[in-house]
């Protein structure tokens, strides 16, 4: 047998274990696959960290390009190990607190809402139905997550149990086309089994 | 992750205004001086209004009793970000999910797939149980680091309803495709469900899976709500002014747009 034919083999008795779960929910062949791709994701992620993080960064900008000022990013990393040290775990928050204030520094500074753009795209003509649609369901959604306005009489309160009904066709309408990429999937995976594996169906 | 971040920054230059997003930046401006002024009217004690009921958020009470009742764990998760504001808000209502389950003496489960958010989450729960007056209730191990890849913590968080028999499900965060396959597992497993995204994408699969869903920006007023702090509060009632603001500026280009044949000079205007 080739290799090919190998991983068509070892990719359907994977589907059947991960299925089986559809059949008896938690059973040993379930169990099974559960761990084999937990340790085999922890596994490569591994790899791929040292890869393309450690090794670059260490190996080309620290050794070749001489920056030697990334060791004080490294040692504000490494603090983060201090967590596992009874005692010591007030040293990791130092680096979690660094790197929350990094998160919501750089959101602000380099990647602000632009909503506005969204609220002038919302400047149509109510000249179609689509449109007067389009500026009744945006009106009314915003009136539905108002949380702290009086909804209980009014044109609030109606305008707010419009915006949720056209929410829940809009969710309607994506679960459907969901459901069928999701479909797609499963034919991809049947066909793993009948077509490369078996070779029942062509 | 802190040294990639570090190489990855921005590089010298860069810092330059722009000037189309000035209108932006006074929107924010804005934001910033009513969030500034609700929180100095709830802290002076002047009166602010309060935040409309959450059904969602009133069933959380109802499923940590019923999992007391049932003598059975409680599964939580923050979801699949990073540290994201959706990941933030799910830590918020964490906290108090940890209070009432230190509280009611009931095991709860917190799974996490980022490994930035476990210290974090592991700190929160400990924190919870010693302010609930339980500080020997907190088990570290119970705050479990599941797998960084998604679909591996979608599997081994399915052989956890499997294994543990949460008797509630509570995932509140940013969810992605295994949305749907982690509500399944729950409802299988027989859990009541409360489920919290802003991914438009994924959010009918909490609907049509779980007893009650948080909707969009349900999750970022939760903490408000279920604290009633009126520091927090005083925050959703200035994010109320602004929605009032952009609706208000909506109608207004709608109407010029459809008197006038096109938005363009009101765009203009607005654009500086």
């Amino acid at each position: 047998m080739t290799l090919e034919q190998w991983g068509n083999i070892t990719a359907t008795i994977c589907i059947i274990m991960a299925w089986s779960y559809l059949y008896k929910g938690e059973n040993p062949l379930y169990t099974f696959a559960e761990h084999i791709l937990v340790a085999i994701a922890t596994a490569y992620g591994i790899a791929y960290t040292w890869e393309t993080q450690l090794k670059p960064r260490v190996m080309t900008d620290m050794v070749k390009n001489g920056k030697w000022s990334l060791l004080i990013p490294a040692i504000i990393g490494i603090l983060i190990y201090a967590w596992f040290f009874k005692g010591y775990e007030w040293i990791a928050r130092l680096t979690m607190a660094f790197w929350i204030g990094h998160g919501a520094g750089y959101a602000l500074a380099f990647n602000p809402p632009v909503f506005l753009k969204q609220v002038f795209d919302s400047f149509i003509r109510l000249n179609s139905f689509n449109n007067i649609v389009y500026f009744l369901v945006v009106i009314t959604a915003l009136m539905y997550f108002a949380f702290t306005l009086r909804k209980d009489r009014g044109i609030l309160k109606y305008g707010s149990q419009f915006g949720r009904y056209a929410l829940m066709v809009a969710f309607g309408s994506a679960y459907g086309s969901i459901t069928m990429a999701y479909l797609s999937l499963i034919i991809g995976q049947l066909q793993i089994i009948f077509k490369d594996t078996l070779h029942l169906v062509k | 992750m802190v040294i990639s971040l570090a190489a990855a920054a921005p590089k010298k230059g860069v810092f330059i205004f722009a000037p189309e997003m000035m209108w932006d930046c006074i929107f924010i401006a804005i934001l910033f001086a009513l969030v500034a002024i609700m929180i100095q009217r709830a802290r002076a004690g002047l009166p602010i209004p309060p935040i409309r009921r959450i059904a969602g958020l009133e069933a959380i009470d109802e499923a940590i009793g019923r999992a007391t009742e049932m003598g059975k764990p409680v599964h939580y998760s923050p979801g699949m970000s990073g540290f994201a504001p959706e990941t933030y808000a799910g830590l918020a209502t964490l906290s108090y999910v940890a209070k009432m389950a230190a509280q009611y003496d009931t095991r709860l489960i917190v799974t996490i797939r980022r490994p930035q958010v476990h210290p974090v989450a592991a700190e929160i729960v400990k924190q919870a149980y010693l302010e609930a007056g339980r500080p020997d209730a907190y088990n570290p191990e119970d705050v479990r680091f599941v797998s960084d890849w998604q679909f591996s913590y979608t599997a081994a968080v399915m052989g956890i309803f499997q294994r543990e028999k949460p008797a509630a499900n509570l995932m509140i965060g940013y969810w992605m495709a295994e949305a749907l396959v982690l509500a399944e597992a729950g409802a299988q497993a027989g859990c009541i469900q409360i489920g919290a995204n802003t991914n438009v994408f994924q959010i009918h699969f909490f609907i049509v899976t779980c007893d009650y869903t948080l909707i969009g920006e349900e999750l970022f007023a939760a903490s408000a709500y279920l604290s009633r702090e009126p520091m927090l509060t005083g925050t959703v009632v200035a994010q109320d002014i602004v929605k009032i603001l952009i609706g208000v500026l909506i109608i207004i280009g709608t109407i010029w747009a459809t008197a006038t044949g096109s938005p363009a000079k009101l765009v203009d205007f607005l654009s500086l």
